[in-house]
Protein backbone atom coordinates (compact mmCIF):
# COMPACT_ATOMS: atom_id res chain seq x y z
CA UNK A 1 0.00 0.00 0.00
CA UNK A 2 0.97 3.40 -0.68
CA UNK A 3 -0.16 6.66 0.29
CA UNK A 4 0.79 10.06 -0.53
CA UNK A 5 -0.53 13.44 0.84
CA UNK A 6 -0.71 17.02 1.29
CA UNK A 7 -0.57 18.09 4.70
CA UNK A 8 -1.31 21.69 5.82
CA UNK A 9 -2.16 23.53 9.10
CA UNK A 10 -1.32 25.08 12.72
CA UNK A 11 2.13 26.23 10.87
CA UNK A 12 2.91 23.37 8.82
CA UNK A 13 3.08 22.94 5.03
CA UNK A 14 4.14 19.56 3.56
CA UNK A 15 3.99 16.80 0.96
CA UNK A 16 4.30 13.25 2.25
CA UNK A 17 4.44 10.14 0.62
CA UNK A 18 4.70 6.41 2.50
CA UNK A 19 5.16 3.42 0.51
CA UNK A 20 4.92 -0.05 1.60
CA UNK A 21 5.68 -3.69 1.24
CA UNK A 22 5.29 -7.32 2.53
CA UNK A 23 3.30 -6.28 5.14
CA UNK A 24 1.61 -9.04 6.84
CA UNK A 25 -2.00 -7.46 6.35
CA UNK A 26 -3.70 -4.07 5.09
CA UNK A 27 -4.54 -3.32 8.28
CA UNK A 28 -1.10 -3.37 9.03
CA UNK A 29 0.12 -1.37 6.72
CA UNK A 30 -2.35 1.03 7.09
CA UNK A 31 -1.02 1.08 11.00
CA UNK A 32 2.54 1.82 8.91
CA UNK A 33 1.06 4.94 7.31
CA UNK A 34 -0.74 6.21 9.89
CA UNK A 35 1.89 5.85 12.57
CA UNK A 36 4.63 7.58 9.99
CA UNK A 37 2.31 10.27 9.08
CA UNK A 38 1.87 11.14 12.96
CA UNK A 39 5.41 11.36 13.31
CA UNK A 40 5.78 13.70 10.63
CA UNK A 41 3.20 15.86 11.70
CA UNK A 42 4.49 15.83 15.38
CA UNK A 43 8.31 16.41 14.45
CA UNK A 44 7.96 18.37 11.43
CA UNK A 45 8.92 22.48 11.48
CA UNK A 46 9.30 22.59 15.02
CA UNK A 47 11.18 25.15 16.47
CA UNK A 48 15.20 24.18 16.47
CA UNK B 1 -17.13 12.51 1.25
CA UNK B 2 -15.88 9.00 0.24
CA UNK B 3 -14.02 7.56 3.08
CA UNK B 4 -12.78 4.72 1.09
CA UNK B 5 -11.67 6.50 -1.93
CA UNK B 6 -10.27 9.67 -0.92
CA UNK B 7 -12.13 11.63 -2.00
CA UNK B 8 -12.51 15.83 -0.81
CA UNK B 9 -9.94 16.20 1.97
CA UNK B 10 -11.05 13.81 4.51
CA UNK B 11 -9.41 11.14 2.50
CA UNK B 12 -7.77 9.32 5.38
CA UNK B 13 -8.71 7.36 8.67
CA UNK B 14 -5.46 9.35 10.18
CA UNK B 15 -6.57 12.45 9.72
CA UNK B 16 -9.82 12.07 11.03
CA UNK B 17 -8.69 14.01 14.31
CA UNK B 18 -6.13 16.49 12.19
CA UNK B 19 -8.96 17.97 10.55
CA UNK B 20 -10.68 18.76 13.84
CA UNK B 21 -7.43 20.90 14.59
CA UNK B 22 -7.76 22.89 11.71
CA UNK B 23 -5.63 20.86 9.16
CA UNK B 24 -6.54 19.87 5.67
CA UNK B 25 -5.31 16.92 4.02
CA UNK B 26 -5.62 15.59 0.35
CA UNK B 27 -4.53 12.03 0.00
CA UNK B 28 -3.94 9.37 -2.91
CA UNK B 29 -2.72 6.32 -2.66
CA UNK B 30 -1.46 3.49 -4.68
CA UNK B 31 -1.92 -0.17 -5.03
CA UNK B 32 -5.00 -1.40 -5.71
CA UNK B 33 -8.30 0.66 -5.20
CA UNK B 34 -6.85 3.84 -4.37
CA UNK B 35 -4.81 4.24 -7.23
CA UNK B 36 -7.28 6.19 -8.79
CA UNK B 37 -6.59 9.48 -6.95
CA UNK B 38 -3.23 9.84 -7.78
CA UNK B 39 -3.91 12.02 -11.52
CA UNK B 40 -5.56 14.64 -9.03
CA UNK B 41 -2.37 15.18 -6.92
CA UNK B 42 -0.55 14.89 -10.44
CA UNK B 43 -2.30 17.86 -11.53
CA UNK B 44 -0.99 20.20 -8.76
CA UNK B 45 1.36 22.72 -10.43
CA UNK B 46 5.05 22.28 -9.83
CA UNK B 47 4.33 19.66 -7.49
CA UNK B 48 6.44 16.72 -8.27
CA UNK B 49 7.38 15.31 -5.01
CA UNK B 50 5.71 12.17 -4.30
CA UNK B 51 4.29 11.50 -7.75
CA UNK B 52 7.53 9.93 -9.02
CA UNK B 53 7.12 7.17 -6.52
CA UNK B 54 3.49 6.30 -8.21
CA UNK B 55 4.65 6.92 -11.73
CA UNK B 56 7.54 3.88 -10.56
CA UNK B 57 5.65 1.65 -8.80
CA UNK B 58 3.51 -0.59 -9.22
CA UNK B 59 1.85 -1.04 -5.67
CA UNK B 60 5.25 -2.06 -4.31
CA UNK B 61 6.67 -4.00 -6.83
CA UNK B 62 10.56 -3.35 -7.13
CA UNK B 63 11.10 -1.09 -10.04
CA UNK B 64 14.34 -0.34 -11.93
CA UNK B 65 17.04 1.38 -9.64
CA UNK B 66 17.27 5.04 -10.37
CA UNK B 67 20.00 7.73 -9.11
CA UNK B 68 18.54 11.01 -7.29
CA UNK B 69 19.28 13.73 -9.36
CA UNK B 70 20.00 15.93 -6.67
CA UNK B 71 20.95 14.24 -3.27
CA UNK B 72 23.66 14.18 -0.34
CA UNK B 73 23.59 11.17 1.42
CA UNK B 74 23.83 11.29 5.01
CA UNK B 75 26.09 8.46 6.18
CA UNK B 76 25.61 9.69 10.12
CA UNK B 77 21.68 9.20 9.61
CA UNK B 78 23.06 5.59 8.09
CA UNK B 79 20.54 3.06 9.72
CA UNK B 80 20.08 -0.77 9.69
CA UNK B 81 17.99 -1.15 6.80
CA UNK B 82 17.96 2.07 5.07
CA UNK B 83 20.00 5.26 4.97
CA UNK B 84 18.49 9.09 4.39
CA UNK B 85 18.98 11.14 1.38
CA UNK B 86 18.55 14.56 2.03
CA UNK B 87 17.74 17.16 -1.01
CA UNK B 88 19.57 19.87 0.33
CA UNK B 89 22.77 21.00 1.67
CA UNK B 90 24.25 19.55 4.87
CA UNK B 91 24.22 19.78 7.80
CA UNK B 92 20.31 19.17 8.04
CA UNK B 93 18.51 21.78 10.11
CA UNK B 94 17.79 20.66 13.63
CA UNK B 95 14.15 19.74 12.93
CA UNK B 96 15.01 17.95 9.73
CA UNK B 97 17.68 15.79 11.66
CA UNK B 98 14.76 14.86 14.07
CA UNK B 99 12.37 14.10 11.58
CA UNK B 100 14.33 11.85 10.00
CA UNK B 101 15.64 9.98 12.93
CA UNK B 102 12.49 9.48 14.57
CA UNK B 103 11.05 7.90 11.00
CA UNK B 104 14.16 5.91 10.75
CA UNK B 105 13.43 4.16 14.41
CA UNK B 106 9.74 3.69 13.86
CA UNK B 107 9.98 2.09 10.22
CA UNK B 108 12.79 -0.57 11.86
CA UNK B 109 10.61 -1.59 14.04
CA UNK B 110 7.97 -2.58 11.64
CA UNK B 111 7.27 -5.47 9.74
CA UNK B 112 8.09 -5.36 5.57
CA UNK B 113 9.60 -2.49 4.06
CA UNK B 114 8.57 1.00 4.22
CA UNK B 115 10.17 4.16 2.06
CA UNK B 116 9.44 7.54 3.54
CA UNK B 117 9.85 11.06 1.67
CA UNK B 118 8.42 14.12 3.21
CA UNK B 119 9.13 17.60 1.94
CA UNK B 120 8.52 20.82 3.47
CA UNK B 121 6.94 24.25 1.82
CA UNK B 122 8.05 25.69 5.18
CA UNK B 123 11.75 24.78 4.88
CA UNK B 124 12.34 23.35 1.24
CA UNK B 125 13.36 20.04 2.80
CA UNK B 126 12.75 16.96 0.94
CA UNK B 127 13.94 14.47 3.05
CA UNK B 128 13.49 10.62 1.94
CA UNK B 129 13.89 7.24 3.66
CA UNK B 130 14.86 4.71 1.33
CA UNK B 131 15.05 1.32 2.19
CA UNK B 132 18.10 -0.10 0.45
CA UNK B 133 15.50 -3.65 -0.33
CA UNK B 134 13.37 -1.42 -2.70
CA UNK B 135 14.86 0.83 -5.35
CA UNK B 136 12.37 4.06 -4.76
CA UNK B 137 11.76 6.22 -8.23
CA UNK B 138 13.67 9.24 -6.70
CA UNK B 139 15.11 10.62 -9.81
CA UNK B 140 13.38 13.74 -10.83
CA UNK B 141 12.47 14.71 -7.81
CA UNK B 142 13.63 18.03 -7.67
CA UNK B 143 13.89 21.00 -4.56
CA UNK B 144 11.58 23.59 -5.41
CA UNK B 145 12.39 27.04 -6.12
CA UNK B 146 11.71 29.48 -3.16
Amino acid sequence: MNRIGIVTGAGRSYEIAVMTVYQPTEAYAIATIDSVSRIVWDTINQAP
Amino acid sequence: MCRKHGHGVNADDAYADALTHGRSFTGASGAGERNDHVTRIDSRRDLTFGTAHFYGSTGGQAIPSVAPSVAVAMAVMATVSGYWIVYASAPLPPAQHRLAAKIAAYVESRRGTVSVAVHSDVTGYTTVYDPRREDTASHGWRRRSR
